[in-house]
């Protein structure tokens, strides 16, 4: 006899009821309006009861013109994590969740600027990273609706943590794609997020 | 718990606090000091000081206890003549000069890091800090007896 799986959200692991797939509208607005980044960012997760397995897949890039130069930093990102629903037995799996993420992400970065030694004058730079690689935590919150169907909204907070830089021998990295600015230690971000989910069935054994 | 409030307070305005300072401190001049044998600041009668690679003569007919040295930003090396009463001293360092990225406001500038020195004639020399910085008081220090 099939075992019956509980429509809610309860406590405990259960087997996955459905895969959620959306993007992030405000990268997609910001890539749409801003004259120096482009970028997009799809995100994902899959129900185990009240645990969700969350990964997000992103694309950064940015040129920017400086005072003396410029910069550019280009790359592709990973996050993968888990999220907690404390949202508990709602009949929709509406949800209210944090959780956490891991990011890694392998870019490119260039700065070109002009600058003035004493005794030899003015000079020009031209450097690369090239294949850099970095990694952070997050601390994320937020919530995700059901608005019709299969459509879902949601909201998420990222509190970015500990950003970490490996492979750019040439200078200090200042972007990190996914991340943000190197210098801060604390890196705040939020999506606006749409999703389709495709329900999964599971086949009940004989 | 109101500990912990505070805490979290701060984490999360840590988030807007740390802007980058716009002032830059990046410089190419390395400081050298002279000591004597008791590690004081030891005032020397310099003829002359030579960059190696350089037309400019620097420092020539003063009494120093430090000087600012130029580095090139486009070599990793460096080397130093000093005449003084009736000596002439060496010193040879490598060093690497690297872009910092600041702000989009401010820029970016070259820093020179990780001064090492090679070859020295002096009695005695040390690096006391291997950044060179509008505010580092000395980069090398160099016995004199």
């Amino acid at each position: 006899m099939g075992q019956e799986i509980p429509a809610d959200t309860t406590r405990g692991l259960r087997w996955p009821t459905g895969i959620r797939v959306g993007t992030d509208l405000i990268m997609l607005g910001t890539s749409a309006f801003s004259a120096d980044f482009s970028g997009w960012e799809v995100n994902g997760d899959v129900d185990f009861g009240r645990y969700y397995l969350a990964a997000d897949v992103g694309s950064w890039n940015r040129e920017q013109t400086m005072v003396n130069g410029l910069y550019s930093t280009n790359g592709n990102y990973l996050r993968l994590g888990i999220d907690v629903n404390f949202l508990l037995k709602d009949p929709d799996r509406n949800m209210i969740f944090f959780g956490m993420r891991y990011g890694r992400t392998m870019y490119d970065e260039r700065v070109t600027y002009s600058d003035s030694a004493n005794y030899y004058g003015p000079y020009q730079v031209d450097e690369s990273n090239l294949g850099a690689k970095a990694g952070w935590v997050e601390l994320v919150g937020g919530l995700r609706v059901k608005i019709w169907k299969e459509l879902w909204m949601g909201y998420t907070a990222r509190m970015k943590l500990l950003p970490h830089a490996t492979d750019n021998p040439s200078f200090e990295s200042y972007e990190i794609p996914g991340y943000g600015l190197t210098f801060k230690n604390v890196y705040w971000g939020f999506n606006y997020q749409v999703f389709w989910r495709f329900p999964v069935k599971r086949r009940s054994s004989q | 718990m109101k500990f912990a409030r505070f805490a979290l307070v701060l984490v999360v305005l840590s988030g807007c606090l740390n802007k980058p300072d716009c002032a830059p401190t990046a410089t190419n001049l390395v400081k050298i000091g002279f000591v004597n044998a008791a590690n004081q600041a030891r005032p020397t009668a310099i003829d002359s000081i030579r960059v190696v690679g350089l037309t400019e003569v620097l420092y020539k007919g003063v009494t120093i206890s430090a000087a600012e040295l130029p580095l090139r930003p486009d070599l990793s090396q460096a080397e130093f003549e000093f005449f003084f009463e009736q000596r002439a001293e060496k010193i040879a360092l490598t060093y690497n000069a690297q872009p910092q990225v600041i702000s989009m406001e401010c820029g970016a500038y070259t820093i020179f890091k990780d001064l090492t020195l090679t070859e020295s004639t002096f009695v005695a020399d040390s690096v006391i800090t291997s950044q060179t910085s509008t505010n580092a008081t000395v980069n090398i220090q160099l016995r004199i007896e």
